[in-house]
């Protein structure tokens, strides 16, 4: 009999039976339970009753009715949806939420969302790319999702992560730092965060004693403990919360030790640096603390002629540096004046 | 295809189309079951003898393909799909979760009414796990936005209300005054931007303040799919290219793109922060960057 075909007969069978089937009176039904010992049986039924539990469906043993012979039913409450009652606008939200991050390959469930969102009839769209009619194109945000901004490989990476998290299995992790570095790490991790399109976990690095914020870019490999898989591996900490480890800015990601860095910012666009680096002085100069300053060479790169980058005189060398390498690869001459514009 | 997909795929289809007496288009199930024809076909094939072994064919179920149509006239016991599984409930969890982290108040909270509402229809041994995650998956808000601002645009779209903004044009490199219609928010690289009725978008860090006010606007016209523009975005729609602009080619480390021009000083910052970026063409966008470029360096170089 085909696995598939036994699996479903099973359900069945325990669900129109009017009382619980013990194990010997399903082997009188189940060609495939009627052959070797009884404990292989048993394993082999134990096998399709875990599988069952893995989609949601729970057979149970009833042994403690006075009036009925111990067996096994299906939980139906346990097992099966209720009647949902989402609104038009949860269903129309869901189905924006899920194309968003349908849109590209990282989402790590794929298949399940597709399932999940078909059990509450909500249509994200179709594989290909096409899609089905918006419920509700007007909605006034437009949805993006972090995990469709990453690769496919990445996404695999990120449901192993939350698989181990779910479980609470630890982690085994080849990481490559920033500066190239490879190392082994042990993680229990605590959670992920997405911040500007980049996934992180957080969680207790075991080398070095502390929580670690671990790129999912960096992540090389991982795989969770298989050993005891139904037991936990460790407890999360009472308070953690991964967005207190996410660092919100690009210069205080830690690259080097903290240095004090001035900008000079021009005072009409002063205004939009302040939520990042507090207020400038009167003559619109900002003075942060920063570990990160290439983040700060990048950002007056951006801002032209509206910003300078006063101090430290390493980071004006490497404004200077960029610009040189901007000019060459336009087959630029480092030499000529720039007092005349082109226009 | 694995037994378990199977199963999900059969405990899925059989309540779904059992509800719908005229059957469900192939099309259909094909986009929720992540399957090709073949595999259903296959599966049906295979399903066709489920139901009470060597029971009568009443006691089976019936489920069949007739053209494009997937038809159940005999559901048996399965008239409703599992409560969700494992993946499915993380699958949930992780597409709700920007909205739940959403700076936009009235967002984040439909998304977590809806996160607490599916969670509860998990399976039994499902729940305890999803619910360790629910908190331990974030994403976090740009920390350049502003959300009073936030606050208010978000208030505005909803009820289709101007705002009156002072609000810096990097293109123009001025700081002004204005009416805003926002059509609609979206989010790019951890930067919030409102879409106006102009077809044109503002990065709300550089809305300096905003007001809301009672003048009202109508809808975006019907069929405008807006989601559209977050997909083009920071390039704009091709068809929306101005009279005598010229497409802008843009090399970086991963390839060239086009860009409808002229090249404005916020894309001219992004080519001189972006590591091995360069203008390709034309030479006139490729030589005001080589001066604003020299400028900037001899400011530095003092």
């Amino acid at each position: 009999m085909d696995r598939l075909e036994r699996l479903l007969d099973l359900v069945h069978v325990l669900s129109t039976s009017p009382e619980p089937v013990s194990l010997a009176e399903l082997r009188e039904v189940f060609a495939d339970y009627g052959e070797g010992s009884d404990e292989a049986v048993r394993r082999k039924f134990e096998r399709d009753k875990a599988e069952l539990a893995s989609i949601g469906i729970v057979l149970r043993y009833v042994a403690n009715d006075e009036d009925l012979e111990p067996g096994y039913v299906v939980d139906q409450e346990a097992s099966y949806l209720p009647e949902i009652r989402l609104s038009a606008e949860d269903r129309a939200l869901l189905a924006r939420a899920g194309r968003a991050a349908l849109a590209g390959e990282g989402f790590p469930y794929p298949r399940a969302l597709r399932l999940a969102l078909g059990k509450l009839g909500v249509h994200a769209g179709s594989r290909d790319g096409g899609t089905a009619p918006p419920e509700d194109a007007s909605a006034g945000v437009i949805l993006r999702h972090p995990a469709a901004e990453i690769g496919a490989q990445e996404g695999t990476l990120l449901s192993t992560l939350l698989d181990a998290i779910a479980r609470r299995k630890r982690l085994a992790i080849e990481y490559v730092a920033r500066d190239g570095s490879i190392s082994e790490r042990e993680v229990d991790g605590y959670g992920v965060f997405a911040r500007d399109g980049g996934w992180h976990l957080v969680g207790h690095d075991h080398a070095r004693g502390a929580v670690r914020v671990l790129r999912l870019s960096g992540i090389r490999r991982a795989t969770a403990n298989t050993k005891r898989p139904a037991e936990r591996d460790y407890v999360v900490p009472e308070g953690i919360d991964p967005r207190s480890y996410a660092r919100p800015m690009a210069h205080r990601l830690a690259v080097h030790d903290e240095i004090e860095a001035r900008i000079w910012v021009h005072p009409d666009l002063a205004f939009v640096h302040e939520p990042s680096w507090g207020r400038p002085d009167d003559q619109s100069v900002f003075t942060i603390r920063t570990t990160n300053v290439e983040a700060l060479v990048d950002h007056v790169l951006r801002l032209g002629d509206r910003a300078e980058l006063l101090a430290p005189p390493d980071a004006r060398a490497a404004v200077v540096r960029a610009l040189d390498a901007l000019l060459a690869a336009h087959g630029a001459d480092l030499a000529e004046s720039a007092e005349e514009a082109p226009r | 295809m694995s037994v378990v997909d199977d199963l999900q795929a059969f405990l899925f289809l059989v309540p779904y189309a059992a509800r719908r007496p005229k059957g469900v288009p192939t099309s259909e199930l094909l986009e929720h079951l992540s399957m090709t024809h073949e595999e259903l076909a296959g599966l049906l094939d295979r399903v066709a003898s489920v139901g009470t072994p060597d029971g009568s064919p009443d006691e089976l179920v019936e489920v069949y393909l007739e053209g494009d149509r997937v038809h159940v006239a005999l559901p048996q016991t399965f008239e409703k799909p599992p409560r969700f599984s494992l993946e499915e409930a993380l699958a949930l969890l992780l597409v709700l979760a920007p909205l739940r982290g959403s700076p936009l108040p009235e967002l984040s909270k439909h998304a977590s009414r809806i996160t607490e509402a599916l969670l509860a229809l998990s399976a039994e041994r499902t729940q305890a796990l999803a619910n360790a995650l629910r908190d331990a998956i974030r994403v976090v808000p740009a920390a350049t936005d502003r959300p009073e601002h936030l606050e208010l645009l978000e208030r505005a779209v909803n009820e289709r209300r101007a705002v009156d903004i002072e609000y810096y044009t990097a293109s123009r490199d001025s700081l002004g005054a204005r009416e805003l219609r926002p059509w609609a928010l979206f989010e790019y690289k951890g930067a919030w931007y409102v879409l106006s009725d102009e077809r044109k978008t503002f990065k709300v860090a550089r809305i300096r303040s905003a007001r809301l006010t009672d003048r009202t606007f109508p809808p975006p016209p019907a069929g405008l799919d807006l989601e559209r523009f977050r997909g083009r975005f920071p390039f704009g729609m091709p068809e929306e290219m101005g009279p005598g602009e010229r497409p802008i080619t843009i090399r970086t480390p991963e390839g060239a793109m086009t860009y409808p021009g002229p090249l404005g000083p916020n894309m001219r910052g992004y080519v001189r922060s972006r590591r091995g970026a360069m203008v390709v063409e034309p030479g006139a966008e490729r030589d005001l960057l080589v001066w604003e470029a020299r400028a900037l360096r001899a400011r530095h170089a003092r």
